[in-house]
């Protein structure tokens, strides 16, 4: 057994003497008896070489790939080391909330470099610390841009698991919403026009849509703006080192995830949604944000501010229940932006365009067939009537992660700077040989 | 200390080559060039190195911070979570490929299952507050399958503020219920306000006073004859767990802090994790998906009367890695050790502080609460001002102001992890604090005089809005 208190069997006595108690059990005098579980039905305690080797086993019974064409909301990029290092670094790891501003300066600074790093890309004008994935950031925006009355519309285009979340969030609250069709695998301008009125309030899609394809932010911003509504951008936000960016479409918030940002996929999480608004939407936006200020000498000092939104003040009138956020996903997204620099993410973005497209090419050589036309970021539906299961198994057999399975017939391919050319030859010759 | 925004430029690594097939980019209509700052390796690790020196973790200090647990992080549980097979699986890879990450997920659920007293599990919650939501959803729609429409949900008024703001969004109306002279839950108020339009009571036991609420059974009884549900707020479980499980004391849904309870580290405000457990008639609304067994294999399924989804994929699932290795290494009595040890902590500090500190008589639990409203009275040195204070000697101060049910609050809780000695050094440090603030009351006011800033200008923050570097 491994336990990680310090004290020696003297300390106990020492302590229980002091305190005036003959033993621990005494502590609990105010438990009934009949209440007290007795012993717990878990294994004995294992030493930390025990503990280590048993989690050694559980992690070889996972499969890695060599190479992953599998995206749909996570993706495997490269990850600088210096992001896991200064992850790691105990006093960002195993800091609480930062509170107390002044022994939690380097917290507070990261993560109001993060919000800045956060507003640059979305090009918006502000961002909070986090939030726990880019669907609950996505349902945050709805429901702080609801208004009773009004309907909000979603594009049928985004990520499943984003619809899923949004339509619990949004039924828990009776909040009307209309869901508009995908068509060539994105939300069209023409599309939305057609259900646009004054009773909406707001509008969310996201760049890229699931299907990888491109939408017209701009075009989709402006019809929303039409009626009075807001435009709600959720998005991959490496793509915007490419794309027009959801502030210069002029939406009117930004959300989404940074797990490209030096997250591991790590079977789902922890990444970090992000949030980011105008400043005329700061006071609607929920979470924690860190702003800059000046202490008692007039030094630079940077703390948690407009608390009042928030819930240990507001209680059931807070803006949102959300107090722990992802700050430490956030702190890697921070690294990772530092490390690469503007040109480094455009490079990453580039190349992820480029391996895209040249896979389709090369997949569309193999047999398998394009299924929208719209231009794409990264990812991309392809048909091949009855074979999904085939390709996959067959990939899988030579180390490659194989486009998601949508169904039997079509998948969705994700591709980053770690698919080189060479890898993208091999599957296409492999899916050759199976289809 | 200067802003990424602010250093001079200077050479990036080349972290990765361009891609070598030659394809044409298009003009993708992107007129604001995205400009970020670019600087060499060496600036941005000294840049961060920098920043973590002004941080403060729990291997920095004594950081006895009421309800938020924080115990020392096993370096262990993060070499497990590090392990390849864990960081670089996908999460929408074919069950069979994931099989160990299923079953570690399974095997937690299993563990904390047996420790809450409870039948079923979902790691869907990223955190408390959002565990709170899945719980308080799943009440709710229980009460809807029966065909009833509870609107209200019963929160003390000594709870986690996140209480009464999960249940505001998750479509409840809220109702406070006082606490009595022993800070325990009112029953005479509490029967007054228990009805048949009570969804459920919200409970943290034991309570944000650190003391257990004794009259658990009782309270049940009341709340669940009339058609009721019992919540249960995990953020105090540390104390308790292994000796009293909230499934036994009449508990349906319970929610956990795995970065409070289960030692995985708080990471400067996250990622945490908030799985909720509930009992078997509850099983059927768990948001999907959880984790199934045969026996043999493991995969994922959808509870048939299940809330939807509340996460993006399946939950903080390298957290719930953490969680798990610390589990196996303590054992159940190394559980229930730690608890009683947590305790004795609690209440080891808690009499070395007095008679300065003043906090309830008798003993209490992970956690206590002092009341600084006697020498505010005295001479204006505030909470705050010894709080400040305790930054100057290596401390992170208590949680302040918290319950708001008492003055002046401060609250302690120094978790298992803590020495002896450290807990003689932190009673120390109090005392000194104490009869400097009773020498010189005034020169309270502008601790703490040893780190980078002191008292930042909270108000114009607020005012002045700079939220980023831009703005």
């Amino acid at each position: 057994m491994s336990v990680y208190f310090p004290h020696t069997d003297s300390d106990i006595e020492q302590m229980l003497a002091f305190v005036g108690v003959p033993d621990t059990d005494a502590l609990y005098s105010e438990v009934a008896p009949e209440l007290k579980c007795g012993k717990l039905s878990l294994a004995p305690g294992l030493s930390e070489s025990e503990v280590i080797a048993r989690l050694k086993a559980l992690a070889a019974e996972n499969k890695t790939y060599n190479s992953v064409m599998r995206g749909g909301g996570a993706y495997r990029h490269y990850i600088p080391e210096i992001v896991n290092e200064t992850a790691s670094k105990s006093s960002f790891l195993t800091a609480y909330t930062p509170y107390q501003a002044e022994m939690a300066q380097g917290v507070l600074q990261a993560i109001f470099e993060y919000q800045t790093y956060i507003a640059r890309i979305t090009g918006m004008e502000v961002a909070n610390a986090s939030m726990y994935s880019a669907a609950n950031a996505a349902a945050e925006a709805c429901l702080q841009s609801f208004k009773p009355g009004f309907k909000i519309l979603i594009a049928a285009s985004i990520r499943p698991d984003t619809m899923a979340v949004l339509r619990t969030y949004l039924d828990g609250k009776n909040i009307e919403y209309e869901v508009l069709a995908a068509e060539n695998g994105i939300l069209e301008p023409e599309t939305l026009v057609k259900s646009l009125s004054p009773k909406v309030c707001a509008v969310y899609a996201e760049q890229p849509a699931y299907s990888g394809g491109i939408l017209d932010l701009k075009a989709l911003t402006e019809a929303a703006h039409r009626v009075g509504a807001k435009f709600i951008a959720g998005g991959n936000p490496l793509a915007y080192a490419l794309l027009p960016s959801p502030g210069e479409a002029g939406a009117d918030i930004a959300v989404g995830d940074v797990q490209p940002f030096g997250l591991p996929t790590a079977f789902g999480g922890p990444y970090a949604g992000y949030y980011a608004t105008t400043k005329a939407g700061v006071r609607k936006m929920p979470g924690r944000i860190v702003g800059e200020t000046t202490d008692r000498l007039g030094r630079r000092a940077f703390v948690l501010t407009l608390q009042p939104r928030e819930q240990h003040i507001k209680r059931e009138r807070a803006l949102s229940n959300i107090c722990s956020n992802q700050a430490l996903c956030a702190l890697r997204a921070s690294v990772y932006l530092a490390a690469m620099g503007g040109k480094g993410l455009r490079r990453v973005a580039e190349n992820c365009y480029k391996a895209a497209h040249f896979a389709l090419k090369e997949f569309e050589e193999a047999g398998l067939k394009r299924v929208y036309e719209a231009d794409f970021f990264n990812e991309f539906v392809t048909l091949c009537p009855g074979k999904s299961d085939k390709i996959e198994k067959a990939l899988a057999e030579n180390g490659i992660l194989s486009g998601l399975k949508l169904d039997g017939d079509t998948m969705l391919w994700a591709f980053t700077e770690l698919n080189g050319a060479m890898d993208i030859t091999l599957a296409a010759r492999i899916m050759k040989e199976v289809i | 200390m200067k802003l990424l925004f602010e250093l001079e430029k200077s050479r990036p690594s080349e972290y990765v080559n361009a891609f070598t097939e030659d394809v044409a980019l298009p003009d993708f209509g992107k007129k604001i060039e995205l400009e970020l700052p670019e600087l060499s390796e060496v600036e941005v690790a000294r840049h961060y190195s920098a920043l973590s020196r002004t941080a403060f973790g729990v291997d920095d200090g004594a950081y006895p911070l009421g309800s938020c647990t924080m115990k020392y992080n096993p370096k262990i549980n993060e070499a497990a979570a590090a392990l390849e097979g864990f960081r670089d699986i996908h999460p929408l890879a074919p069950e069979k490929d994931v099989q160990g990450a299923l079953k570690l997920m399974y095997g937690l659920g299993e563990a904390l299952k047996e420790i809450t007293g409870t039948d079923a599990i979902s790691f869907a919650g990223a955190a408390g507050a959002h565990g709170e939501y899945i719980g308080l959803r799943i009440i709710k729609a229980y009460h809807a399958a029966r065909g009833e429409t509870r609107r209200k949900i019963l929160v003390p008024d000594s709870a986690h503020g996140t209480n009464p703001a999960s249940a505001a969004m998750a479509g409840f109306e809220v109702v406070n219920v006082p606490g009595d002279d022993s800070y325990g839950v009112d029953l005479d108020a509490l029967a007054r306000l228990c009805d048949e339009d009570v969804a459920a009571l919200m409970l943290t036991n034991p309570t944000t006073l650190g003391l257990f609420e004794k009259n658990i059974a009782k309270i049940a009884e009341t709340v669940h004859s009339k058609g009721g549900l019992l919540y249960y707020d995990g953020a105090n479980l540390n104390a308790v767990m292994g000796v009293v499980r909230p499934g036994d004391t009449g508990f349906d849904v319970v929610h956990l802090n795995l970065h409070k309870t289960f030692s995985t580290p708080h990471g400067g405000g996250g990622p945490g994790a908030g799985p909720v457990c509930v009992k078997a008639f509850l099983k059927d609304y768990l948001p999907y998906p959880v984790v199934v067994s045969d026996g043999k294999t493991y995969k994922f399924a959808a509870p048939p009367e299940s809330i939807g989804k509340v996460n993006a994929f399946y939950g903080n699932f390298s957290v719930l890695v953490k969680a798990y290795a610390y589990i196996l290494a303590l054992g159940a009595e190394g559980i229930r050790q730690s608890a009683e040890t947590a305790v004795l902590n609690a209440n080891y500090l808690k009499k070395k502080l007095q008679p300065e500190y003043p906090s309830a008589e008798g003993v209490c639990m992970h956690e206590f609460v002092v009341s600084m409203e006697k020498l505010k009275n005295l001479n204006g040195v505030t909470a705050l001002d010894i709080a400040k204070a305790m930054i100057d000697k290596g401390i992170h101060p208590p949680t302040m102001y918290f319950p708001l049910t008492v003055h002046e609050a401060l609250m302690f809780e120094p978790t298992e992890t803590e020495s002896k000695a450290s807990l003689d050094a932190v009673a120390e440090a109090m005392k000194q604090i104490y009869s400097e603030a009773l020498k010189d009351p005034s020169a309270m006011k502008t601790k703490p005089e040893t780190t980078v800033v002191s008292r930042p200008d909270e108000v114009a923050a607020a005012k002045a809005l700079k939220l980023t570097y831009d703005l």
